[in-house]
């Protein structure tokens, strides 16, 4: 009777610890904030990580800032986009709210910010669900 | 529509950010506390700080 091989020992099969299940953590902490930690188990960590990015985003289209598109007219409307993708599942749904940005206050300004650091935070967390499900990190 | 105070918007870009950088780089409760207090008032005063350095040419 053949035998069968167990999830632990396909290497095709994301297991903790290699590097396919660090890909997982971090893509899933990407697209939702917090739910890479929270595939590891880390719940104090996922429940701060998405709420920090959550209340920025919520709190820099509550400014009204820009949320800026894919299509860049200069480096920096192409450095805000990239940062706002960071954000990711935010980043859609903040496009779908269509929130008319008013930059012409300095609140506006601030919100735009905001909108970006949520994204960039939002990364740092990714790598950091990352750096744990591959070992790197304990 | 109302909004935020400028202040109001620096104290919540800095706890939210303090928070997320002592979740990730200190390993116990006690130390995230301690170095999410420490971001959070750096950032804050160096925000004051940093306000009144350049209110001279600000007029």
């Amino acid at each position: 009777m053949a035998e069968t091989q167990s999830p632990v020992d396909s290497p095709a099969i994301a297991r903790p610890g290699s590097f396919t299940w660090g890909l997982v953590t971090f893509f899933a902490g990407w697209l939702v904030p917090g739910l890479g930690h929270a595939l590891l188990r880390r719940w104090s960590r996922a429940l701060v990580f998405c709420l920090s990015v959550a209340v920025l985003a919520a709190t820099g289209l509550w400014l009204r800032g820009i949320v800026f598109g894919s299509h860049a007219a200069d480096t920096f409307e192409l450095l805000g986009f990239l940062a706002d993708l960071g954000a990711g599942a935010l980043y859609p749904l903040a496009r779908s709210l269509d929130v008319v940005a008013d930059v012409s206050r300095a609140g506006g300004d601030y919100g735009t910010r905001f909108f970006a650091a949520a994204g960039a935070l939002n990364l740092l967390c990714a790598f950091d669900a990352f750096a744990i499900a591959t070992g790197r990190k304990p | 529509m109302s909004t935020l105070n400028h202040f109001a918007a620096m104290a919540v870009f800095a706890a939210a950010a303090s928070a997320t950088l002592a979740f990730q780089s200190r390993p116990t409760n006690r130390e995230r506390l301690l170095y999410a207090a420490k971001t959070f008032l750096m950032f804050v005063c160096g925000a004051i700080l940093l306000a009144w350095l350049l209110y001279p040419i600000s007029r």
